[in-house]
């Protein structure tokens, strides 16, 4: 966990008008980042801000029992990940959810893409990044989604740049021949 | 040129368009002045349940075959010279592998011998003494913790699977 991690959770464990200024800074630092996670997900405006207040709620409630013996963020990332989860399973029943913006855009030039819609494919990536480890999962996650580099990822996670690149590395290639694999198998589920 | 290329290079993320600052220092004011961080109390209450949905099951078995044996001291006879035999532990672990068979009536009646003063008094180990030793108090609060299972969440019908 980061020096400013560590600040953040320790002033927030001991309350008061400080605790709420750090809870501030940490959802202002960490809000855009769980956004952009759940958004990919959830793939609407307002549904994203509800379960991100759920997200933001379980922090404040609990962050003073982390323990630290990971990144803050990858904590952040599970719970994030799970709630959109729960509020999927959840709207599943109700309606289907319409979708404000385009997750992903598909070039030409792949004949392993052609013919598929970009619904098919996320959903497909979904499954992938799903079958990841955690720690693959989200530096795919800030990488790829978020385009952040390994630095900024560096930062956030405390892991050094050598090896979010081998995560990297290794999610893409698992991810990659997973999508082949898929597609190459009709009909698309 | 499609050989060389990984397919996720064919893939291109948008940018997500995501809420301006302010939006999340309002969310945080919202949530940290009115969500209450809860205290250890109410933590501790949520394990009481448990232990007693626990208590009310080892009670309801226990009392059984301390009335057969109340019931037949001299010469148990049938299936009852069977179940003396047993020991609690053994008992018990039927009642964890059976819970489902008993009904939610059977369980608080069993459970009326437990007054709240008790349940109050009574150490985890006291009640939860037939839970494997090896399962401690702060592995199971640590579990609940960390899966984020509120124990709220659950009907009591869902808890008594517990």
């Amino acid at each position: 966990m980061t020096e400013r991690d560590h600040k953040w959770r320790d002033t927030i464990q001991k309350g008061g008008g400080k605790a709420e200024k750090a809870f501030q800074d940490l959802t202002k630092f960490y809000g855009p980042k769980l956004y952009a996670q759940v958004y990919k997900m959830v793939k609407n405006d307002t549904y994203t801000k509800d379960v991100l207040q759920e997200i933001f709620i379980k922090i404040w409630l609990n962050i003073g029992k982390f323990e630290g013996k990971s990144s803050l963020y990858s904590w952040l990332y599970r719970i994030a990940h799970n709630e959109a989860l729960s509020f999927l399973n959840k709207e599943k029943r109700k309606s289907s959810i319409s979708l404000d913006q385009n997750i992903i855009e598909l070039i030409p030039g792949s004949k392993d893409l052609q013919g598929k819609g970009t619904d098919e494919i996320l959903s497909l990536l979904h499954q992938a990044i799903a079958n990841l480890p955690e720690k693959q999962a989200l530096v795919f996650e800030l990488k790829y989604f978020q385009n952040l580099s390994y630095k900024e990822i560096q930062e956030i996670t405390n892991t050094s740049q050598g090896s979010l690149k081998a995560s990297f590395h290794i999610a893409k290639e698992k991810i990659s021949n997973f999508l082949i694999l898929k597609l190459n198998q009709s009909p698309l589920v | 040129m499609d050989n060389k290329k990984n397919i996720l290079d064919f893939i291109k993320p948008v940018k997500t368009n995501v809420p301006k600052e302010e939006f999340f220092a309002r969310l945080a004011l919202n949530i940290a002045k009115t969500e209450q961080i809860p205290s250890n109390t109410e933590k501790n209450t949520k394990v009481r349940f448990l232990t007693f949905v626990y208590g009310a099951a080892a009670v309801l078995v226990i009392g059984f075959v301390l009335f057969q044996q109340f019931m037949s001291p001299s010469e148990p006879g049938g299936y009852e010279k069977y179940l003396v035999k047993l020991s609690p532990n053994e008992i018990l672990e039927y009642v964890e592998s059976n819970i489902d068979d008993y009904s939610e009536d059977e369980l608080i009646d069993a459970s009326l011998p437990i007054t709240g003063e008790e349940m109050e008094s009574a150490s985890f180990t006291e009640v939860f003494g037939y839970i494997p030793e090896d399962v401690k108090k702060e592995t199971i609060e640590q579990y609940l913790d960390e899966d984020f299972i509120n124990l709220n969440d659950f009907d009591e019908n869902e808890l008594l699977i517990f």
